[in-house]
């Protein structure tokens, strides 16, 4: 083992330690509280409905997205579907929209302000139902990429000796697929629900009380942080019971494919009658979850147009992209950092700093941004309420979306470049700068375009940390759709749209470069 | 018990199958030889039922069971298949895998059954691990043992030793062979390894480009090709044009004994252990180019105007690069068709 120079470690430590910080103190405020507080905290007939709001919803996003997410991963991977890649490109575009934007078309299409565009009065879609159709529409592509990537991994020869051992078809697929596919439906569900867990804008939107909606409001309204900081404990604890059977989930059911496996490619099913019906869902799929918002919000953006509304959305726009980007490079940066010193330096140390990083990530952002408040507001008042504190958190929020592509692109690099270019006379960081960098490039820009998305998207951090007087697009929308004002909410859901669309389907071209 | 006849299958634009014949009987084992891409493994998948023939039909034990009109499915067939890469289900393990094939048992004979599956294969003591966690020789056993389980008619090997390391093979192959022939199972070998086709098979068809090119014992298609490509695929041969009249030929090495009588202008095929050098003594004479020691046996390639000819002699061999010879045939040659 090769200890790592102290300039690499020194950082790598202080950013593991900046990222357990908030959650020792939230730890910390939450049990300075006397036990009868801490007991009527925790226990109490609120807190089981929560518990119920919040499970109910997972639940019925998680299948719902299923009942989306599977035959749309199967028909673009195993049927003579024509337009596949536009199909499969459907299946990831809803990522490009967030879930507010969804609720924000939903609320705006039903009720007596949908009348204005429709023509019809649909019933009111709020509270569960609303919240159902958004985070279903926003998060099943996530389930679509696992399944799609197992059903590919899947060797058709084990179906073909299940039929030579006397299976009808739909036996094979019941005795054989299925079990292969089933980490895969787990793991996805359990992801979907994940970002159920961790949402805010939609349930905020839709007025539907979970644990994260709830912290807000206790947040905002009262000012018992004592019962702020328990919700936020019990959705963390939530989160990581979850995340522990996704864990064991994806070491246990790791099949390893048995023997050499031959790529055999996928004999396609070919559709038959089934095509009349599969055309216009799949296409109805695309039309609900990317072009019917995109036309909502282009419809409510053309009502409310004028100078005033534009220099506003400038202002904002510019506000937005400056704290995004400064965001993306130091995320970029430090996910380099850390990936460089635990592939080139492998050790306990580097591992668990790794590790570390997901920290902030999987944390829900609105238990994580309330972990900063205490911290800054008791510890460091300094940085309370200062553009730099929203910084650190973003950066740290998002620090695991900078790793992957980083991770892979630096694995891909082959061994002792960097000493071949010392051995022509290189300085250490001259080598890294003209042999690592350059072919990391990709992996840097799809690193920084991830970061760079989510942060304009981004929405409970920024509601709980931003600055008086600091506007992000997300922030807009939202305190704007809050009110029911459609109007005035649909410019700053415009751009968020069109970045979105833009930034998605630049990830995916230079995530195919990459591959 | 199976019959093939005119099998033809075509994907997209390219014939894969084209219009083949052939019979496997009782108990036999039969061997597809031939390289790769040479439709082999197309032909097993047509008889299992994994692809649909375009043309002919396939009858086994006299029902067909698959060709133009016809298609049962593959589970109907009663056809064993044992994959290259022996395809055990990862999420089972090496016991629930070979009981898989058995569902129309009651659940408590079922095990048993599998059991002795396994005993017949020596790997009982392995009955719970998960396949994972196997060498590919023991892998492979699994796989034989699982095929056999519904009492197939016929089972189909898809190159099962290819995935072996070589030391394992030939050991393995052996084994397989004993076990097919002490259950009296027919079965249907593919494989592009010459030797082991020679070694393995009672009967042998070499494939080319879609079509059966001979059929025949190992004997036969080893010392009696019937066309240029059959010589060359199964070890080393020289081909030579020459002018027949009768039992003689006569070529650019000088005369040749034919098997059968031919007459007028003729390619034969005659093995390169079957020649041996003399010193020039008013024949043919030609010009060693090239000497290949192999620890067993030495390969000297031989000039005659422009003609290569390839002659293989004992390791003890004296003779040099550049030296002159003449090459005399202790066998007949036997006349083959050259490939169109």
């Amino acid at each position: 083992m090769r200890l790592p120079p102290w300039y690499l470690t020194f950082p790598v430590f202080v950013i593991g330690l900046i990222m357990l910080l908030p959650l020792g103190y939230l730890l910390l405020k939450a049990c300075s509280a006397s036990p009868a507080e801490i007991l009527t905290s925790v226990i109490n007939q609120r807190n089981l409905k929560l518990f119920f709001n919040t499970l109910l919803l997972g639940v019925a996003v998680v299948i719902f997205s299923t009942l989306i997410a599977s035959p749309m991963a199967w028909l673009t991977t195993n049927s003579d579907l024509k337009f596949k890649p536009l199909f499969t490109l459907a299946g990831v575009l809803p990522l490009a929209v967030p879930g507010y934007v969804t609720a924000y078309t939903l609320l705006s299409l039903t009720g007596f302000q949908g009348q204005q565009v429709l023509g019809v009065n649909l019933p009111n879609l709020s509270g569960f139902l609303g919240a159902w159709i958004a985070l279903t529409f926003s998060t099943f592509p996530y389930l679509f990429l696992n399944l799609r990537s197992a059903m590919f991994g899947v060797n058709p020869a084990l179906s073909d000796s299940a039929r030579s051992l006397g299976y009808s078809e739909w036996e094979t697929a019941w005795h054989v697929v299925f079990p292969q596919l089933r980490p895969a439906f787990l793991a996805g569900g359990l992801l979907v629900f994940l970002h159920v867990l961790g949402d805010f804008g939609v349930v905020s939107l839709m007025r539907y009380e979970t644990f994260s909606y709830a912290l807000f409001s206790q947040y905002m309204a009262a000012f018992d942080r004592t019962y702020a900081a328990w919700l936020a404990l019990i959705l963390i604890a939530f989160t990581c019971v979850l995340l522990v059977l996704e864990m064991r989930i994806l070491s246990k059911n790791q099949y390893r494919q048995v023997g050499k496996m031959q790529v055999q490619p996928i004999v396609p099913t070919p559709l038959g009658n089934w095509k009349w019906i599969t055309y216009p869902i799949l296409t109805s799929v695309v039309f609900g979850s990317v072009v019917v918002p995109t036309l909502t919000v282009l419809f409510w953006s053309s009502r409310g147009f004028n100078v005033s509304v534009l220099t506003k959305l400038a202002e904002v726009i510019l506000q937005s992209a400056s704290v995004s980007i400064i965001t993306a490079i130091l995320a970029t940066l430090i996910a380099l950092l850390i990936t460089y010193t635990s592939i080139h330096y492998p050790s306990t140390f580097s591992d668990i700093f790794e590790r570390l990083s997901y920290i902030g990530y999987a944390m829900p952002p609105l238990a994580f941004a309330l972990a900063w408040v205490f911290l800054s507001l008791h510890g460091f008042s300094l940085i309370y309420q200062t553009f730099w504190l929203l910084i650190v958190a973003y950066v740290l929020h998002f620090l695991a979306e900078a790793i992957g592509p980083v991770r892979s692109a630096l694995l891909q690099i082959p061994n002792h470049l960097e000493e071949a270019a010392r051995s022509l006379g290189s300085s250490p960081l001259a080598a890294f700068l003209r042999t690592t960098v350059p072919l990391l490039r990709n992996g840097l820009i799809v690193s920084f375009a991830f970061v760079f998305l989510a942060t304009m998207k981004e929405l409970p951090i920024t509601s709980l940390l931003s600055p008086i007087g600091f506007d992000t697009l997300a922030l807009r929308l939202w305190s704007h759709a809050e009110e029911a004002m459609f109007v005035e909410a649909a410019p700053y859901a415009l751009v968020l749209i069109v970045v979105s669309l833009l930034f998605v389907s630049t990830i995916l071209f230079k995530e195919s470069e990459v591959a | 018990m199976l019959n093939v006849q005119n099998l033809t299958k075509t994907f997209s634009d390219t014939t894969v199958v084209n219009a083949i014949d052939f019979t496997v009987g009782e108990k036999e084992i039969f061997a597809l030889l031939g390289p790769s891409g040479c439709g082999k493994t197309t032909t097993l998948r047509l008889i299992a039922g994994f692809e649909k023939a375009d043309h002919g039909k396939i009858e086994l034990l006299g029902q067909p069971i698959g060709g133009k009109g016809t298609h049962v499915p593959p589970e109907k067939r009663g056809v064993g298949f044992v994959f290259q890469n022996y395809a055990l289900f990862p999420h089972l393990s090496v016991i629930q895998n070979v009981a898989f094939g058995l569902k129309d048992l009651p659940k408590a004979k079922r095990m048993k059954r599998a059991e002795e599956l396994l005993e017949m294969v020596r790997l009982q003591d392995l009955q719970h691990r998960s396949p994972q966690a196997m060498s590919g020789g023991e892998q492979q056993r699994v796989a034989l043992a699982r095929s056999m389980g519904p009492n197939p008619k016929l089972i189909l090997l898809d190159e099962p030793f290819s995935s072996l390391d070589p030391e394992l093979r030939e050991s393995t192959r052996l084994e397989v062979h004993k076990l097919l022939k002490s259950v009296k199972m027919s079965a249907i070998l593919v494989t592009h390894d010459t030797e082991e086709a020679l070694s393995f098979a009672d009967r042998i068809a070499v494939m080319r480009q879609g079509q059966i090119e001979q059929v025949g014992t190992p004997e036969e298609i080893y010392h009696k090709p019937e066309t240029a490509f059959v010589a060359n695929f199964l070890g080393q041969s020289n081909i030579i044009q020459g002018i027949a009249d009768g039992r003689r030929v006569q070529t650019q090495l000088g005369q040749l004994q034919i098997e059968s009588p031919a007459f007028g202008q003729v390619s034969v095929s005659i093995r390169p252990e079957h020649l041996v050098m003399e010193t020039p003594n008013g024949g043919c004479v030609g010009t060693v180019c090239k000497r290949d020691f192999k620890g067993s046996d030495l390969t000297y390639e031989i000039d005659f105007n422009d003609h290569r000819c390839l002659v293989q002699t004992n390791y003890d061999c004296p003779v040099q690069v550049g030296q002159s010879v003449e090459v005399k045939a202790v066998e007949s040659a036997v006349v083959v068709q050259e490939q169109t």
